[in-house]
């Protein structure tokens, strides 16, 4: 070791965030205790001059801000949206966007290569972790540690035994930040994890348009504009995604209703021409209920589900598969894929760029109702919409009459039952969703166990009213795909066929428990976190520190803040924040590519994370991957960007590099504007043929019950639970403008207007049990607990208590707000459901430091 | 004559806290100290981003940006014993000489806007060990009174003050009140609006959009 100077570790303080105005330079810690950090003023250079940095945001809200810093004698002085860009009505800037200064020098940065003192590849000591020493190492220690011990664990346990877990807390990017992960996985082919973040309604939208759980779903921000209804469901995005919101008020100010569908009531709500308070985790009835209502009132577009919709298909009665003309055939009927294809994010894409073509997709079969015949779908223009018929001995009924019998029970009555939402209500949002057109549902992220049906919900909403690929109308997600640069060059250095599905963290426990995945053996050695936080930013945080973390031998993790993962961490390398290095932020919020020019040099001894990967490849044996990593990050770079397919558009890497900001989408683009869609047939497939579970774990799911949406509670957040007979209280995670997920918890600039976590609640129910305010608070259930102030909040449902997302457990009195939560796992979602979670809370009467 | 005002349009607002911490950067305010500050309108006393009243039919939230009034008729200048706190003929800007300031507050309670004013009890502390923001600000002195300068030092180059250089909800205005063609007189002349305090007679020349 270069130098084995004692970093006392441990929780980082609450006195630390209470009073956050300690000294930047020379102020970075690990744990709680000073380190003689290499003082900023090193690495600030002799450079008296002010000059201006166009530089982009990394930090995953996906708002991807086109930022301009100023930069004095070496340092970030100031910083403001950028107004040269190609689409004014893009330009931004955020709260959390004038703290970069504080974090790029706050008392929270990695500084160096660090190794926890007691752990060794031979003898880990994990038991030490979080309370042991830790060591600096200079980088080529650092490099070759890591570098030795993947070696060791592929040649003694396969590549497969070093879990890599990337996220996003350096940004998606194009080059750099999740990109430079997932290459690295790729190139050594070891084992990638899956999140289980964020993907529940969107594999429930994915099976009905064919886009997997693609995140690139609604048209671009800009194309609000044009909706004469906006149902901004199960979102506040003010403060999560506050750069849209302008979009949504001009539509308003056009005239549209402006529905936030919510049981808080919001920024949104307020500014909404209409707030509809809804039960938790009941939003599928609700939408369930729509549907019915447009189905009884006949406010469907029949033109548009006859031509781009699977309602004239035929479902057999005997598999539930669509008939096609080759199910007569010698072959029989054909083996299909399961929705979705591919278990990893990344290639969701790839599966949503590939819609078929009319002739791609001529073998389904349809009753011609002007013969009285069946037909193939391409030679009729008057395919039955309706009836059960018998094709060659085969029983079989259109799609669309299924789908009407199927919502045929999901009266307003009943969904007022589960939902609180008045029948009167529920009517008039089905009327105007479907008549005061386009529409647009802008989602959120339903975070209960019925996220699924949540997403075929809205995507079947669409399907029936058209509201889809038009303007003013998509639904879900906000993303564009990105056709015009070459990601894959560079995400799967070793090709395609080295991928395999991803291992969901939800499923990780139970492998690292019997030792088993999808029945073979799969011993775990090694986890390693870029960009990723498990330990503050998935559920049930406590069984995670105590339960799954222990079980694993060796635990590293890239990071630019000392995060809650990496004090649990054996060996600690720190990496660039998104203003230390150049990299390509390709965005999906808006329309624009961008290259993130470096603003200052790195802080101690940061590098970016493909800097770190190209120095530990040097001491492993994978000599494809070490040719990988010998291009350039210049040449990386050019991979992405010098290709033909970005032409039309200007895309080369001088021009971005030169330009800063490239568009590569229209000012209001639509997706799938030429209503076809990546499902096999083409058509929105809201019957969906053959259900799948997001990726493979190797458990089957009732595929019998997904065909269409189907109401379902969540796993624990409903009345009468099993759960909610101790704890009544619905607790919820909210985004507010001071985080995003768990970054920014430590910029002093943004503790002084949010000091510190706490409990939102209702009066009533804070009143209920003796609560006032001033007071601190204990909410707990089965998996943990967390102690902090209360607040009482009139906009807080009854009977529901909510916590700020993104807090380090270490600004709690105790716990964590992250320990409350559920990680169940459900078989086709296999997301995480955070909000589908049940508290008691009491007054708390220890002693509050 | 030119006469800087600011409109608000308390309906677009979003509580965002852009524009304070652009004031907060630009102007490289000491710890603690916030010249433009984003109040909640909740019909009582509840903390920040708190809404009042009752779920869920009769809910009270809003949010009032609220940084120095600029007023036409500022109680706080006729109370400045050595000409501190002065109106600058030019551009109407109540600003604050920091050189002359003896640190006597009584602008502080003279003017009805509480917390616009701060006074630096202490030697200014700062997060950061260098300066952030522009160089063209003043800095800050131990025992003086400062606030918002409408960022006097942008405007005199011809530059937007840093809280308007984007609002994220379209909700921020300034421009000359005296300029009927302005787009602040357009909508002060257009929209209804309501004024900070209008009974205490400082006459606000910041509008807010209701």
């Amino acid at each position: 070791m270069s130098e084995s100077g004692t970093l006392k570790p441990g929780a980082i303080s609450r006195r630390s965030f209470l009073r956050t105005s300690a000294a930047v330079a020379g102020a970075a810690v690990v744990g709680g205790g000073a380190v003689n950090a290499l003082a900023v003023s090193d690495t600030a250079n002799a450079d008296a001059d002010e000059h201006e940095v166009v530089c982009v945001c990394g930090c995953n809200c996906q708002g991807t801000c086109s930022l301009v810093a100023t930069v004095r004698e070496g340092r970030m002085v100031n910083i403001r949206s950028n107004e040269n860009i190609p689409y004014p009505a893009y330009e931004r800037i955020c709260n959390r966007g004038f703290s970069h200064a504080n974090r790029l020098y706050d008392f929270n940065r990695v500084l160096y290569p660090m190794k926890r003192a007691s752990w060794s590849l031979e003898e880990p000591h994990v038991e030490n972790r979080g309370s042991d020493d830790w060591e600096r190492m200079s980088w080529d220690e650092a490099a070759k540690l890591v570098g030795e011990t993947l070696e060791y664990n592929t040649q003694n346990f396969g590549p497969h035994s070093n879990c890599i877990l990337v996220s996003a807390g350096n940004s998606f990017a194009a080059y750099g930040g999740l990109t430079a992960g997932i290459g690295f996985i790729n190139a050594f082919g070891f084992q990638g994890m899956d999140v289980c973040l964020d993907y529940g309604d969107l594999v429930g939208i994915g099976q009905v348009t064919g886009g997997g759980w693609d995140f690139n779903q609604r048209n671009m921000s800009g194309d609000y504009r044009f909706a004469k209804t906006l149902l901004i469901w199960d979102s506040n995005p003010p403060n999560s995604e506050p750069h849209n919101w302008h979009f949504c008020i001009e539509a308003k100010e056009a005239g549209a209703n402006l529905v936030v569908i919510d049981p808080t009531y919001t920024i949104a709500a307020r500014q909404a021409t209409k707030w509809v308070p809804i039960k938790p985790g009941t939003d599928p009835a609700l939408g369930m209920a729509m549907l019915n209502v447009i189905i009884e009132n006949g406010w469907y577009d029949e033109d548009f589900m006859r031509e781009k919709t699977c309602a004239p298909l035929l479902v057999r009665e005997d598999n539930g598969h669509f008939l096609r003309s080759t199910d007569f055939g010698e072959a029989g009927p054909i083996e299909l894929p399961e929705y979705p294809f591919y278990g990893m994010l990344l290639l969701q894409g790839v599966k949503a760029g590939k819609v078929p073509t009319p002739e791609e997709a001529a073998d389904y079969v349809v009753w011609d109702a002007d013969t009285n015949s069946w037909t193939t779908i391409n030679e009729t223009t008057n395919p039955a919409m309706e009836g059960t018929f018998e094709v060659n001995g085969v029983k079989v009924t259109t799609a669309w009459s299924l789908l009407k019998e199927h919502m045929a029970s999901c009266t307003p009555e009943w969904a007022e039952e589960i939902t609180e939402v008045p029948v009167e209500t529920i009517i008039e949002l089905a009327r105007m969703y479907s008549q005061d057109t386009p529409s647009t549902i802008y989602a959120g992220y339903h975070l209960y166990d019925n996220c699924e049906e949540m997403g075929m919900t809205w995507a079947t909403l669409a399907s029936l009213t058209g509201n889809i690929g038009k303007r003013g109308a998509s639904i879900g997600h906000l993303g564009k795909n990105k056709p015009s640069i070459n990601q894959a060059g560079i995400l799967f250095p070793a090709g395609l066929g080295a991928i395999t599905d991803e291992l969901p963290w939800l499923q990780f426990p139970e492998v690292l428990e019997t030792g088993k995945y999808k029945g073979e053996d799969f011993p775990v050695r090694l986890l390693y976190n870029i960009g990723a936080n498990p330990v503050g930013s998935y559920a049930a945080q406590r069984k995670t520190i105590e339960e799954v973390l222990p079980k694993i031998p060796c635990i590293i993790t890239n990071d630019m803040e000392f995060s809650e993962t990496c004090e649990y961490s054996d060996i600690v390398l720190p990496c660039t924040h998104y203003f230390e290095y150049d990299w390509i932020q390709a965005s999906s919020h808006t329309p624009f590519l961008y290259m993130a020019n470096k603003v200052v040099d790195p802080i101690g001894e940061a590098k970016e994370d493909v800097d770190i990967f190209r120095m530990i490849a040097q001491y492993t044996s994978n000599e494809a991957a070490k040719k990988f990593y010998s291009l350039t990050n210049e040449q990386m770079m050019r991979v992405v960007l010098d290709t033909e397919k970005g032409e039309p558009w200007g895309i080369s890497y001088d021009n971005l590099k030169e330009k800063g900001v490239i568009a590569d989408r229209e000012e209001n683009w639509i997706h799938w504007e030429d209503q076809r869609w990546p499902t096999m047939s083409g058509r929105l497939e809201f019957y969906v043929e053959n259900p799948g579970a997001r990726i493979n774990i190797g458990k089957p799911i009732d595929k019998d019950f997904y065909h269409m949406p189907t109401y379902h509670t969540p796993s624990e957040a409903y009345d009468g639970s099993e759960q909610s007979k101790k704890y009544p209280l619905y607790h919820y995670c909210e985004r507010t403008r001071w985080h995003l997920h768990t970054q920014y918890n430590h910029a002093p600039i943004l503790r002084e207007l949010d000091p510190e976590p706490y409990l939102r609640m209702n009066p009533v129910d804070a009143e209920a049990r003796g609560i006032v305010p001033g007071d601190y608070v204990e909410a707990y259930n089965d998996r943990g607990h967390c102690v902090c102030k209360v607040k009482f909040d009139n906009a807080v449902r009854p009977g529901m208590v909510a916590s700020p997302k993104g807090w380090h457990r270490g600004a709690y009195v105790a716990g964590s707000y992250q320990e409350l939560t559920n990680d169940h796992l459900n078989l086709l979602h296999q997301n995480s459901s955070f909000d589908d979670t049940l508290v008691e809370v009491r007054k708390y009467e220890g002693e509050v430091k | 004559m030119t006469h800087y005002g600011m409109v608000i349009d308390t309906e677009k607002c979003v509580g965002c806290h852009v524009c304070a911490l652009a004031c907060k950067l630009e102007n490289n305010l000491p710890d603690d100290v916030w010249w433009n500050r984003i109040l909640t309108d909740n019909g009582g006393e509840m903390d920040f981003d708190m809404v009042g009243g009752t779920y869920p039919d009769n809910l009270q939230f809003g949010y009032i940006p609220m940084s120095c009034q600029h007023c036409e008729n500022p109680a706080c200048v006729k109370v400045c014993p050595v000409g501190a706190t002065y109106k600058d003929p030019e551009t109407g800007v109540v600003r604050q000489d920091y050189e002359k300031c003896i640190g006597c507050r009584m602008c502080m309670s003279a003017c009805p806007y509480t917390g616009v004013r701060s006074f630096n009890w202490e030697e200014p502390k700062y997060h950061m060990d260098y300066a952030t923001g522009s160089k063209d600000v003043p800095e800050h002195q131990k025992h003086t009174v400062e606030k918002c300068t409408f960022c006097y030092h942008r405007t005199s180059q011809g530059v937007e003050p840093a809280c308007m250089h984007l609002c994220i909800g379209r909700a921020r205005f300034w421009g000359d009140l005296d300029d009927p063609n302005s787009e602040v007189s357009k909508m002060v002349a257009s929209r209804s609006y309501k004024q900070l305090l209008p009974e205490e007679g400082t006459k606000p020349s910041v509008y807010y959009l209701v």
